[in-house]
């Protein structure tokens, strides 16, 4: 948008000018590139690092957050977290998987929602692990996701399946449990 | 002034009275002599003496001492009263009856002390001081109404303003963190009373859409990952959705009024993405896409 706008106005007998109005040299435009909604993921997904607990075992070395898919701002915002926050003393550490197949040992494993069709596979390679699997649709925790995200009334907001979470052997702490939909 | 000298002369001399019986002779002798301090002191008696008025001569010759005053000195602290206490001279003239002679040269006045607050008006914007130069528009309108000047759209000059000072208001916005509410609100105070007078405003509804979905951007944006925990991760994203709301009627009315505008594109598709309503977003970007195709 130009804003530069310039009025002058004679008026007739008397040498009447009003000056010059310069409506300014700021130009408002949206915030470009923002993207509010991994955001939003991002925070509930650091919260799923503080309000979850891990076995033991897996206390010790990087906290991996892996996504799953192409979602660079999603990567970008949790890399922030890497650069700047410890779960204890535990680093994070942000893994990017393009494919399933490329899946390692993760803490918590968000799914793009371009990839929920392969929710089984990522279940059958995390059998046995303690992964919070984070699915990104509505019903994706009844198909065997840990927490999904679903939308309703433009709002982000997050089933949870219990027995989902039982099987990682994770524990969920009644604040988390308090915000979400539980569907088992 | 030769026309108002001549004028009042004229009729003081009619009168027959001595200047020392008469102060507002006296006050036009002091005025032809340049003594405008005690020009004005003079008609000031006059002013207050009942005798004196109800002569319009009492308040046609204030008027132009006090506008002389102003001239004389126009970075005074007095300069604003000097210009208000003329524009009441000329307001009393003009409720008078049989004044019509007199009417050419006060309007006249009147218009060039209208012009000199809408001078004032637009060096206190460029300046950023807001309070000042939106007080003084508010005396350029009033000036300008009983000037009664036709060929000034005070519409057209009130949304000129509105929008320099909502400009204003957003640069210094994004410069001083301090005051950001103060200037936010003030920006928008300024769009919304454009849409009062034109709610098909494109810039207006344009800027103000924007100022909702910074905003809205803002607060999530500037949320800590330590600093929130879940139930205010949820309070704000409530607030921000509010914003979004509040933000998308204006940016449909900047789309209706032009469909090809990149920006109004942008932020359509913004909003709706935030909103999480894909679908709608997408198809402003098809738009913003096709736009650019065919430049």
């Amino acid at each position: 948008m130009t804003d530069n706008y310039r009025k002058r106005i004679r008026s007739t007998g008397y040498s009447v000018l009003l000056g010059v109005l310069m409506i300014g040299s700021f130009t408002a435009k949206v915030h470009g590139q923002v993207d509010t909604n991994a955001k939003i993921k991002s925070l509930f997904i650091y919260s799923f690092a503080k309000y979850v607990e891990w076995p033991v075992e897996m206390r010790e070395g990087d906290f991996i957050i892996g996504v799953l898919g192409d979602y660079p701002t999603l990567y970008d915002e949790l890399s922030i977290i890497a650069q700047t926050k410890t779960k204890r003393q535990q680093n994070f550490k942000i893994a990017n998987y393009k494919d399933v197949n490329e899946v390692g040992k993760c803490h918590i494993l968000y799914i793009d929602p371009g990839l929920s069709d392969q929710l089984y596979k990522v279940i059958q390679i995390t059998s046995g692990q303690n992964t919070l699997i984070v699915g990104d649709g509505a019903g994706l925790a009844a198909q065997g996701a840990g927490i999904s995200f679903y939308v309703a009334g433009n709002k982000q907001r997050m089933e949870m399946n219990r027995s989902n979470l039982e099987k990682y052997n994770l524990k969920i702490s009644s604040q988390l449990v308090a915000l979400a939909r539980v569907v088992n | 002034m030769k026309t108002i000298i001549i004028l009042v002369s004229i009729l003081l001399m009619a009168s027959g009275l001595k200047a020392q019986d008469n102060p507002l002779k006296k006050a036009l002798e002091l005025y032809q002599s340049g003594s405008l301090r005690e020009a004005k002191e003079m008609i000031e008696k006059s002013s207050n003496d009942p005798r004196w008025q109800k002569d319009p001569n009492t308040w046609y010759l204030k008027g132009f001492i006090m506008k002389d005053l102003y001239k004389m000195m126009p970075e005074a602290d007095a300069a604003l009263y000097f210009r208000l206490a003329s524009l009441e001279s000329f307001m009393h003239l003009i409720e008078m009856e049989n004044t019509s002679k007199y009417l050419p040269d006060a309007l006249k006045t009147i218009k060039y002390l209208s012009s000199t607050f809408y001078n004032d008006a637009v060096d206190h914007v460029e300046k950023k001081n807001f309070d000042p130069a939106k007080e003084y528009f508010e005396h350029f309108k009033n000036a300008l109404v009983l000037s009664r000047d036709k060929s000034i759209d005070l519409k057209e000059q009130e949304i000129a303003f509105q929008l320099a000072l909502g400009s204003n208001y957003m640069e210094l916005y994004k410069k001083d963190s301090t005051r950001a509410r103060v200037n936010l609100e003030g920006a928008k105070a300024a769009y919304e009373k454009i849409l009062k007078i034109d709610s098909n405003h494109m810039k207006a509804n344009y800027n103000l859409g924007v100022l909702y979905y910074n905003e809205a951007v803002n607060l999530i944006d500037g949320m800590d990952y330590d600093e929130v925990d879940l139930m205010a991760i949820s309070q704000i994203e409530d607030q921000s959705i509010e914003l979004f709301k509040q933000s998308l009627p204006f940016m449909e009315v900047a789309y209706k009024q032009n469909p090809k505008d990149r920006n109004t594109l942008e932020g359509l598709a913004g909003i709706y993405f935030s909103l999480r309503e894909y679908e709608k977003s997408n198809a402003y970007k098809e738009k913003l896409a096709m736009l650019e195709n065919e430049e």
